[in-house]
């Protein structure tokens, strides 16, 4: 469903934030010094390229669901230019003859992106990306071999777990046919053959689009391209959001993402200290009127004279020396 | 419906690797994919190993949690339930901005099966799910005397529907009515909760009810008060609290609403007309089924709370045989242990070798008043298990009370938020 608020603020702070940074930190961005606009940070990037006429459908990890129809240009290489989110893990599937009505004459292939050192149908986007000449087969019908890409620069990642894919066979859940019709469940109406239609049937209550992830954790619960929290119709029943009684009010709204690091790295402070959270909040951010310690300078005398005995017990569970690895990460906070 | 088959899944595994672009390379076989790490249980323990793992993680590891309820509903301030201080809607919580805040994977499912020599699991939904490091933080079962009803006997020990029923029983009930409660014997989750329990309901039904002819019964399995002996015994005297110890429930009649039970070698059997009855525990069936357990508990290295049994599983929570109490706040804090130590096992670094964990508690004693309990666990190399190392009690007070929702509000939040 959506709903018209944060999304302003959050892309005001981010762009305000990074004003902050470009203050104090050193000249590391060479992009754009010659115009006096910020930097914007960007939460999409596009990746193009070129094939014969084909449906070019994204599907992402965190249940989103993108799709263009290549450019008819008069050439056999039709261009196509997919924008995607920044660093969400995304996989092609690319379907030629794809204006057939009789869809079991679709020929449908799945990517496969190598880098060099990695192989997955998952890649993400953290600049835009030219795979160059994709060239899809236009004989057979369904699903085909996988196409790999080569591209050094992509960056590729591989799972054992696949939500999109969970029986990990390489064709993603919505092109499987779970009932062996010749309809593949994208397009059958009835997938599992039972006679109720999927939009009245409860086995497809949970997950709309029959994708792999249910509709809590779906960005997209119908894939229609809208991500929920623009989507007015979040099920695509034809029944407005705010009139419908059955669509999954999920993700509604834009939710505050945490920036997670790319490598672990050991810490002791953060490990002893991560034990203060249970009472003070996550790296020390308090969500209530106890106090936050996040920034803390000096818990050595801070955590004996807390006036609260509950805080001195727990206090004398730990040495010095552990006090002074938690001070030491709290000041990082 | 259409009978013409296009090409079926197996048809098409045998073009794999057939066609490329660029050039020919390998799509099956992949030393750079990202260890997947499987926790079972999205309680306490759970969602705080699964949160800790990405955000120290990130990208470095993929996380799926596997749980059966979609809501959570936590045990933790339960209590204020059956008062009506509290809702189920208010311990409720759902796992939709989490997951997506932390790129967790959420399969709402149970294990059938666990396939220890391929590293994968069998789910209730049919999927095979692999996985590099297993976490099982899947909470405890009950041992029953007998089979009998637990609608119209309810224990309550697990928060939710269970909950509701006991309230309901506790507002139907009128003034000269019985309210008995039994208490497993030790080890079982909360240890201060059944007490707490007893002093809610005892408050509820004389203070807030003005029932004065109401009996409160509590059946003690253990020889004493387990935790916060003072505070307990003397809330029990002020309220008229009939308490028995060391008395065992044999067998418990859903029709007559009774409880069998042994008291000084001698069999008694009392009715009531609100019988909750908290059976003796043991770590849940997944335990079982994956073979990590001794006994009714799973034995772990408090380091890292990985199987002394099997290598490559690790047991967080009211699951797992340490002698850390078993409960939520204990949970959270041996989840955050128990996630650094795989991070560091899967970056080739030494465990840390002084991990502490820490045990809180509040407890209403009424509605107004609360009492606390802590405790800090240090490790112990010599005996390799986990001591105390500092354990203190507060008397209830109304200024704790208040406090209780502090404690309770950033624990609930960095669990699953």
């Amino acid at each position: 469903m959506k709903v018209h608020n944060k999304l302003f603020l959050t892309g005001y702070s981010l762009t305000l934030c990074f004003a902050l940074v470009g203050c104090g930190g050193g000249a590391t961005s060479t992009a754009a010094s010659d115009d006096s606009t910020p930097p914007v940070s960007k939460t999409t990037y596009s990746v193009s390229g070129t094939v014969p006429g084909t449906l070019i459908e994204a599907f992402c990890k965190n249940g989103s669901y993108y799709s263009v129809n290549s450019t008819d240009d008069g050439s056999t290489n039709h261009p196509f230019t997919l924008e995607l989110p920044k660093e969400v893990d995304c996989k092609f599937i690319m379907t030629t003859n794809e204006k057939d009505v009789d869809t079991s004459k679709h020929i449908v292939t799945p990517l496969l992106f190598n880098n060099g050192t990695t192989t997955s149908s998952y890649f993400q986007l953290s600049d835009d990306l030219d795979i160059g000449h994709v060239p899809l087969p236009m004989s057979g019908e369904g699903i085909q071999a996988p196409l790999t890409v080569s591209n050094s620069k992509v960056q590729v990642n591989s799972f054992s777990y696949d939500p999109l894919d969970t029986d990990n066979d390489g064709i993603p859940n919505v092109y499987e046919d779970d009932d062996n019709d010749g309809v593949v469940n994208k397009y059958d109406e009835d997938d599992d053959n039972d006679g109720i239609l999927d939009t009245e049937d409860s086995d497809y209550a949970n997950d709309s689009d029959g994708d792999g992830i249910e509709n809590s954790y779906d960005q997209d619960d119908d894939n229609d391209s809208l991500n929920d929290s623009d989507d007015d119709d979040d099920d695509n029943d034809n029944i407005k959001d705010t009139d419908d009684d059955d669509y999954d009010s999920s993700n509604t709204t834009t939710t505050t993402t945490v920036v997670l690091p790319i490598t672990y790295k050991a810490d002791a402070g953060r490990l002893l200290g991560s034990q203060c959270a249970q009472c003070h909040g996550t790296n020390g951010i308090s969500v209530n009127e106890w106090d936050s310690i996040a920034g803390e300078g000096d818990l050595a005398n801070e955590i004996f004279e807390d006036d609260e005995p509950i805080m001195s017990a727990q206090a004398h569970g730990y040495t010095s020396e552990e006090i002074t690895l938690i001070g030491n990460w709290l000041k990082t906070l | 419906m259409k009978t013409t088959h296009s090409n079926s899944r197996r048809d098409f595994m045998k073009f794999v690797g057939v066609s490329s672009l660029f050039a020919i390379t390998p799509s099956i076989a992949n030393a750079a994919t990202i260890p997947h790490i499987v926790v079972v249980g999205g309680g306490f323990s759970g969602a705080t190993c699964a949160k800790y793992l990405k955000m120290w993680g990130g990208s470095s590891v993929d996380v799926t949690i596997i749980e059966p309820n979609a809501t959570y509903v936590s045990p933790i301030l339960s209590n204020l339930v059956l008062n009506g201080q509290k809702t189920t809607a208010n311990l409720s919580f759902t796992y939709g901005t989490y997951s997506s805040k932390y790129s967790i994977n959420m399969v709402h499912s149970t294990v059938n099966s666990v396939d220890k020599t391929n590293q994968s699991l069998t789910l209730a939904n049919g999927n095979t799910v692999k996985y590099d490091k297993l976490v099982l933080a899947p909470g405890i079962d009950f041992i029953k005397t007998n089979d009998y009803d637990i609608t119209k006997i309810p224990h309550a020990w697990k928060a939710g529907e269970q909950t509701n029923l006991l309230k309901a029983q506790i507002d139907a009930m009128v003034d000269g009515d019985t309210f008995t409660m039994t208490i497993p014997a030790a080890p079982y989750r909360c240890p201060p909760g059944p007490y707490e329990r007893a002093c809610v309901v005892a408050d509820y039904l004389k203070n807030t009810k003005g029932y004065s002819n109401c009996k409160v019964v509590v059946l003690d399995a253990n020889a004493k008060i387990i935790v916060e002996e003072e505070t307990f015994a003397a809330t029990f005297a002020s309220y008229g609290v009939d308490y028995r110890p060391s008395t065992t429930p044999t067998a418990v009649n859903d029709t007559t609403k009774t409880v069998t039970y042994t008291e000084g070698g001698t069999s008694k059997t009392l009715s009531s007309t609100v019988l909750n009855v908290i059976p003796n525990q043991k770590a849940a069936p997944v335990i079982f089924t994956a073979g990590v357990n001794s006994g009714n508990w799973a034995p772990i290295n408090p380091l890292s709370y990985e199987s002394v049994l099997n290598s490559g599983i690790y047991i967080i929570g009211d699951s797992q045989a340490t002698g850390q109490p078993k409960a939520g706040h204990i949970g959270n804090s041996e989840a955050k242990v128990c996630a650094d130590a795989i991070l560091r096992t899967l970056s080739g670094v030494a465990l840390y070798a002084s991990p502490k964990t820490n045990s809180a508690c509040y407890s209403p004693t009424s509605a107004t008043s609360a009492s606390w309990l802590t405790g800090v666990y240090k490790y112990d190399a010599t005996t390799q298990t986990m001591v105390s190392s500092s354990f203190e009690a507060g008397a209830p007070s109304t200024s704790n009370y208040a406090k209780m929702f502090n404690w309770s509000g950033n624990l609930f939040s960095d669990t699953f938020a």
